[in-house]
């Protein structure tokens, strides 16, 4: 590890940067101090997410067969993903391990915008309020995509929902406009773009996305509110659900890959800690951020693979999406030779971003039997998508986040986390996520339908399967934040120790 | 040894055998758990497991060989990239002495890429090859309208005949060409490995040959308010002449009889003789012997006219009128008959003494 890192160099407590005393945390403008802001809301939404998860997973095994079972399963899986999606999965990295890493990877005091980076926050604030109030009048029961027609007819809290996803939307779009910033003003003094670490290529690509695409997904749900409002009929005519899809993904396909460079972002960090990189950049390592950048906006259209007319449309889409795989391949041998060249340490945090590479590779292979046309049309709707896309978001993202937060810990509270147990909590994360998301990816080989509270395929025991590796997830989320927790005790402990002394 | 069987057959006995009682194991002695392990690991006992996996999904058409194919191409990749990628990490951390420092040569760099393209070149050829495949129809095939409405399914045969159940030859390449509706569907077989996405409003086609005898089900996998059981339908896969044999009854007799004697065919064929008598017993419904001579006097207290009009109403929407003294229960028979059949059976009922 790089000596001018090593733990307990900087305090956060009293923050690097002198701050204004007494300044309310609501207010502050201080990147660390935004990092653990975002941190105690995402934390938060996380736990929202999760017992929700479990309810998801649970009625199926217990209630089926009403119309109520059926509603409630309904807006089980809405409120869940619209919760995840967009305050846990988008915001988590930029939030809480981008602020407080970016400008101290970049040799920064602050980010570029210290009074928008603020505002970014407050905005997800006003989204979550939003989101609350569609929780509490009549949750959501569209799904987290809005899939039509049924969004248009749906007589839940459609409005709010969306109205909460506009302020979380103009969130990601300011904090992303705000990281590429960032990184751009950063060089000078001699720095240029080749002295610029990993980190900051892979979270300024992500950035980069957020800023570009959220106006798209803000265009569709107004166009959608205006169908719903009667005042358009754009999505009124024939194919109105692949148009919607085409923009919806338009947005999501990019926004997803933008999850997953910031985790790449955080795994390269952590990987070149660990090895002999420490912020460094390779320029392979680089160009493969970028390719996936690029691959990122031309991927939209396997989402709606075999609905339009074009063959040869399917086909290309097809194509680009799984070029996409070998960037990525390439980061993971650029990672693995990081590592060979170091003197790299059994670490939680390297444990956990060793589990969020495996989880990538093992959800960016699911991704490719949804890509290639053949098995991607029989698979389509199923819960093998379903179970690819949490491979990526739980095991790729939330993996990377409890990297790069048990990374942080010793710095951020100068005292070092309970390594026994964080390992302990990163096998139990390991095996949760292979055994809650495995079960939905066979399934759905057998043809269940995603979204459907029924059984139709397969052993229901595949489903208490899923059920326990949730709760093995659950078991290391808390055995981390438990971890947290005492270490901030101990942080403070100390703290007032010395004082005493 | 199929090696999806495999996945398939431990999701589906593992719990199941867990709980059978050992008699049902093929090995005498241990627990069901154990005699589950060695069902999977030992190849001579695999046989029922396979069969298990083979009746959860099987490969009931042409296209499901080549789809599962692909799949556990890449499966078995996915494997081993899963298992290389953490074994290195692994390795990189527990291995006992420190490595050089130094850059990572570019041929590694080089030929990882060239590796990894290769890969996914070879998928998307896979995938591909039975994706064009499906996109074109062969000749001759058996053409069905399909379309998922209000009441369910419903699928349409080239005489005209409606049915809500599928009825499949087995190794002909059947047409499928789907109506779009207010609500988006998709026609998914898992048994064939098919599944067609049709938008709302749109004209889609698509086909398969189905290669076993059997019941598939078919199902819409779009989210959708409707009870599951609306969005399910049985696909019956005739064995070998089965088929043709329902088509034939389906299709009712030949159209190029003169009417009277067209009439009687279909009086004979559609079932009518369940409900109604020619020698003027009474059954479920009125006789038909004597029908212009008598007098119809319906529920409502009218009488109509024994018209052509008014015997094909009867038969087209029965409840429109119901007879006194009856009860009504005659099924439509909307669809199901050639306008020519009706006209053949309104002739023959009038030339009843
Ligand atoms: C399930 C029993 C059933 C079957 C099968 C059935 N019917 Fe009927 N049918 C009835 C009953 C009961 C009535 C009297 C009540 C009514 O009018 O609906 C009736 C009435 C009629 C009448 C009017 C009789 C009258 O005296 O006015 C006609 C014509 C008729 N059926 C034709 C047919 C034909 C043709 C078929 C075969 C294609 C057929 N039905 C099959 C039960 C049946």
């Amino acid at each position: 590890m790089n000596s001018s890192h090593s733990i307990g160099s900087t305090n956060p407590g009293a923050a690097a940067k002198p701050s204004v005393g007494g300044e309310l945390w609501l207010f502050t403008q201080d990147h660390r101090r935004l990092a653990w802001m975002y941190a105690i809301v995402i934390g938060l939404s996380l736990v929202v997410g999760t017992v929700l998860a479990v309810g998801l997973g649970l009625q199926p095994l217990t209630g089926r067969g009403t119309a109520a079972d059926a509603e409630s399963y309904r807006r089980l899986y809405s409120m869940h993903g619209l919760v995840m999606v967009f305050l846990v999965a988008l915001p988590a990295l930029p939030g809480i391990v981008g602020n407080w890493l970016l400008p101290e990877r970049l040799g920064v005091d602050e980010m570029a915008w210290p009074r928008m980076n603020l505002l970014a926050f407050q905005l997800l604030l006003v989204g979550c309020v939003f989101f609350l109030v569609a929780f509490f009048a009549t949750p959501l029961d569209t799904g987290w995509d809005f899939a039509l027609p049924y969004a248009l007819k749906s007589n839940s809290s459609v409005a709010w929902g969306m109205l909460g996803i506009v302020f979380v939307g103009a969130s990601f779009a300011t904090s992303g406009a705000n990281i590429v910033a960032t990184v751009i003003t950063s060089r000078g003094n001699g720095r240029c773009w080749s002295d610029l670490p990993f980190f900051a290529w892979a979270m300024g690509a992500a950035g980069l996305i957020q800023a570009i695409v959220t106006p798209v997904l803000l265009t569709a749900l107004a166009l959608l509110f205006a169908q719903r409002e009667g005042a358009s009929d754009v999505f009124a005519s024939s194919g109105a659900d692949v148009r919607f899809d085409q923009w919806f993904w338009f947005w999501a396909h990019p926004a997803l890959a933008s999850m997953l460079l910031a985790a790449i972002a955080v795994i390269g960090d952590v990987v070149g800690e660990h090895g002999d990189r420490p912020r460094g950049a390779s320029r392979a390592s680089v160009l493969s951020v970028m390719a996936i950048t690029v691959f990122a906006f031309a991927g939209w259209g396997i989402h709606v693979l075999g609905r339009t007319d074009s063959a040869a449309c399917d086909t290309a889409f097809s194509a680009l999406v799984l070029a996409s795989g070998v960037p990525l391949i390439i980061l993971i041998v650029d990672w693995v030779t990081t590592l060979e060249r170091g003197e790299a340490r059994a670490t939680t945090a390297l444990g956990y971003a060793a589990t969020s590479v495996v989880a990538l590779t093992v959800g960016g292979m699911a991704g490719v039997f949804l890509a290639v046309p053949g098995t991607g049309a029989h698979l389509q709707n199923t819960s093998f998508s379903t179970g690819v896309l949490h491979f990526l978001v739980v095991g790729g993202v939330l993996g990377a986040l409890l990297s790069g937060v048990h990374q942080l810990w010793p710095r951020w509270l100068g005292v070092a986390a309970r390594e026994g147990w964080g390992k302990f909590g990163c096998f139990l994360f390991f095996v949760g996520v292979n055994l809650a998301f495995v079960p939905l990816c066979v399934r759905g080989y057998l043809g269940q339908p995603r979204r459907t509270l029924e059984v139709v395929a397969a052993d229901e025991r595949l489903g208490w399967y899923a059920v326990l590796g949730a709760v093995l997830i659950i078991g290391a989320l808390t055995l981390a934040a438990w971890n947290l927790v005492a270490t901030l005790l101990d942080s403070r402990a100390t703290l007032a120790k010395k004082e005493a002394d | 040894m199929n090696f999806l069987a495999l996945i398939q057959a431990a999701a589906a006995t593992a719990p199941a055998a867990a709980q059978a009682p050992a008699s049902q194991a093929p090995i005498a002695q241990g627990t069901a758990a154990q005699a589950a392990v060695s069902q999977i690991t030992s190849a001579d006992a695999a046989e029922p497991v396979v069969q298990a996996a083979k009746e959860l999904l099987p490969q009931a058409s042409t296209f499901a060989a080549s789809i599962d194919d692909s799949f556990l191409l890449i499966l078995w990749f996915a494997v081993f990239l899963s298992i290389v990628v953490a074994g290195a990490f692994a390795i990189m951390v527990l291995r006992p002495s420190a490595g050089t420092a130094g850059s990572t040569s570019r041929a590694l760099y080089r030929w990882s890429a060239v590796g990894a393209f290769a890969l996914v070149a070879v998928f998307f050829v896979q995938g591909a090859r039975v994706w064009a495949d499906m996109q074109v129809v062969p000749r001759g095939a058996v053409p069905v309208r399909v379309a998922l409405e209000e009441k369910g399914w419903s699928f349409t045969y080239p005489n005209g005949y409606v049915t809500n159940e599928l009825h499949l030859p087995i190794d002909r390449a059947v047409k499928f060409m789907f109506q779009g509706a207010s609500e988006p569907y998709t026609f998914a077989v898992p048994a064939f490995r098919l599944q067609v996405a049709v938008p709302v409003g749109t004209r889609r086609d698509a086909w398969v040959e189905p290669t076993l005898a059997g019941e598939w089900e078919v199902r819409s996998t779009v989210p959708s308010l409707r009870k599951a059981e609306e969005l399910v339908a049985l696909a019956t896969v005739h064995a070998e002449g089965g088929y043709e044999k329902w088509y034939q009854d389906i299709s009712g007799p030949p159209l190029d009889l003169p009417p009277v004697e067209l009439g009687q065919r279909s009086y004979q064929m559609r079932g009518c003789t369940q409900c109604h008598t020619v020698d003027g017993a009474k059954l479920v419904g009125p006789t038909f012997k004597g029908f212009l001579a008598r007098e119809h006097r319906m529920k409502d207290g009218s009488v109509v006219d024994p018209s052509d009009d008014y015997i094909k109403e009867s038969i087209l929407d029965p409840q429109a009128k119901v007879v006194e003294g009856f009860e009504p229960v005659m099924p439509s028979f909307k669809g199901r008959l050639h306008e020519l059949e009706v006209a053949g059976l309104a002739a023959y009922i009038k030339s009843l003494q």
